[in-house]
């Protein structure tokens, strides 16, 4: 007789990816928040409450722990503005998740620290905008959420929380990386940069006005590799090597999006993606076995032959995706062609040149011109 | 002689077909990969962890053991003991003291 006891966490993720089985789940509690980042990716005009309540929150996770996820992000919208917040929070942990908990610290309170402290997460990532009021508030747009953030900050380090910071590099903080990360090397907080911004969820443009240029986007990463590092950032990228289907077959979708990941909004509707919020599916409603093998269609659709990145060979390792190319140009068969001059610019070549592909026609395009 | 229950500390959760005890108070110790740690029972282990659900005692257990599998008390006293301190190990089980 053998008695097995060990970790497996590689053998699952392995698995997971093999099987399409549902490990990972991101559930926006809510889309509202108290600040007003420029840039934000949420898009409040067409996602309008009455959001779940407490019950049907709870209703969605027994859900969620009947299809097998196993790792739950929690976020918003600021998740701290949902009064009920500590209750969901302790009936995911009970439930067996292992809850991360997204916030932009500025809401934290001594309730709430101590809640961490005797009941803590898996882990805590923290929005960082700024590390002086000038920078932070220029982005969140609120006065005086940047000492809030720091008091966030210092209640979420004293509960001894498992803490990441991360910062969405945008041109108003271009300049003001290498404080940023003095800040948080200063408190010994992990931390990462995305040097890229997203267009909001429902298409919305206003936050690639934010966008620092693709060319100065190789420059950026460059400079934070070695900050973070010490050393000389070198090709290949470890982004380049995604590598492509197993079956050959160049598929929509190249992550994990609708595959071991997925994502429920504030209504209970799920989707595969958190920028990607079609195809949805109402998840109070539906069994989940129905919701996963539509999602799982969605999906596995072939990338078709005329898309602009059919047969592209930088396209395994790009960050264009149908979930920005949708954001961008109304169809997840189009491009971001943000994404596609930074792909270029990282590899040393000079950008494509590209149609206005939100003009583009059907049955490619989801403009009917 | 000292009980062995459940601890509440603990969730059993079926995923991918195995059993997962998932301490729930467990931190990533990388949080930038949110990696993890957590235990797999194979089908003997599921076996023991289902007599846990109330206290028992080592001779309890032993005795289902060899009722259960072709196995020596001998060979299944040492495998019990063993699976009890790893499962003591991760926070998994506590003691109850016989009043």
């Amino acid at each position: 007789m053998e008695l097995l006891l060990s970790a497996f966490e590689q053998q699952i993720r392995a698995q997971s990816r093999r099987e399409r089985l549902p490990m990972t789940c991101t559930f926006e509690l809510t889309p509202t928040c108290n600040l007003r980042c420029h840039f934000c990716y949420v898009a409040l005009d067409p996602y309008k409450g009455p959001y779940l309540t407490t019950q049907q929150v709870f209703a969605v996770l027994d859900k969620l722990e009947r299809a097998g996820v196993l790792w739950l992000t929690l976020t918003g919208g600021e998740v701290l503005s949902r009064r009920d917040f500590p209750e969901i929070y302790l009936y995911a942990r009970k439930k067996g998740f292992l809850v991360t908990v997204f916030t932009n610290a500025t809401m934290m309170t001594e309730r709430i620290a101590e809640l961490f402290r005797e009941q803590p997460p898996f882990s805590v990532e923290v929005s960082i905008y700024g590390a002086d009021a000038e920078h932070y508030e220029g982005v969140t747009g609120i006065k005086g959420s940047f000492p809030r953030f720091v008091r966030g900050i210092d209640l979420l380090q004293g509960a001894g929380v498992s803490l990441l910071l991360k910062h969405p590099t945008s041109s108003i903080t271009a300049d003001h990386v290498g404080a940023i990360h003095e800040w948080c090397e200063t408190r010994g907080i992990v931390h990462k940069f995305a040097a890229t911004i997203e267009n909001r969820h429902d298409g919305g443009q206003q936050p690639s006005l934010y966008r620092i240029a693709p060319r100065a986007v190789r420059g950026l990463k460059d400079e934070l590799h070695l900050a973070m590092t010490g050393q000389q950032r070198t090709m290949p990228l470890p982004e380049c090597n995604m590598g492509g289907a197993a079956d050959g077959v160049e598929r929509l979708y190249q992550c994990g999006a609708g595959r071991v990941a997925f994502f429920v909004d504030a209504n209970g509707r799920a989707s595969h993606c958190v920028l990607d919020r079609e195809p949805s599916f109402a998840l109070t409603e539906m069994e989940w076995d129905d919701v996963w093998e539509q999602m799982g269609a969605w999906v596995d659709q072939p990338l078709p032959k005329e898309a602009p990145c059919s047969g592209c060979s930088l396209r395994s390792g790009c960050m264009n995706c149908p979930a920005r190319a949708r954001m961008a140009s109304g169809s997840p068969y189009l491009k971001d062609t943000y994404y596609c001059d930074v792909t270029h610019a990282e590899h040393g070549l000079e950008p494509a040149q590209h149609p206005d592909y939100r003009t583009y026609p059907r049955p490619l395009g989801a403009c009917t011109v | 002689m000292a009980r062995f229950v459940r601890s509440a500390d603990v969730v059993a959760r079926r995923i991918a077909g195995e059993l997962v005890l998932v301490p729930i108070a467990t931190r990533t110790d990388d949080a930038e990969r949110r990696t993890a740690n957590f235990y797999v029972l194979n089908g003997t282990g599921e076996f023991l962890w289902d007599r846990l659900a109330s206290p028992a005692d080592i001779d309890a257990l032993v005795s289902a053991v060899t009722q259960h599998f072709a196995i020596s008390a001998g060979e299944a006293l040492g495998d019990v003991e063993r699976f009890l301190a790893e499962l003591a190990d991760c926070g998994a089980i506590d003691t109850v003291e016989r009043t």
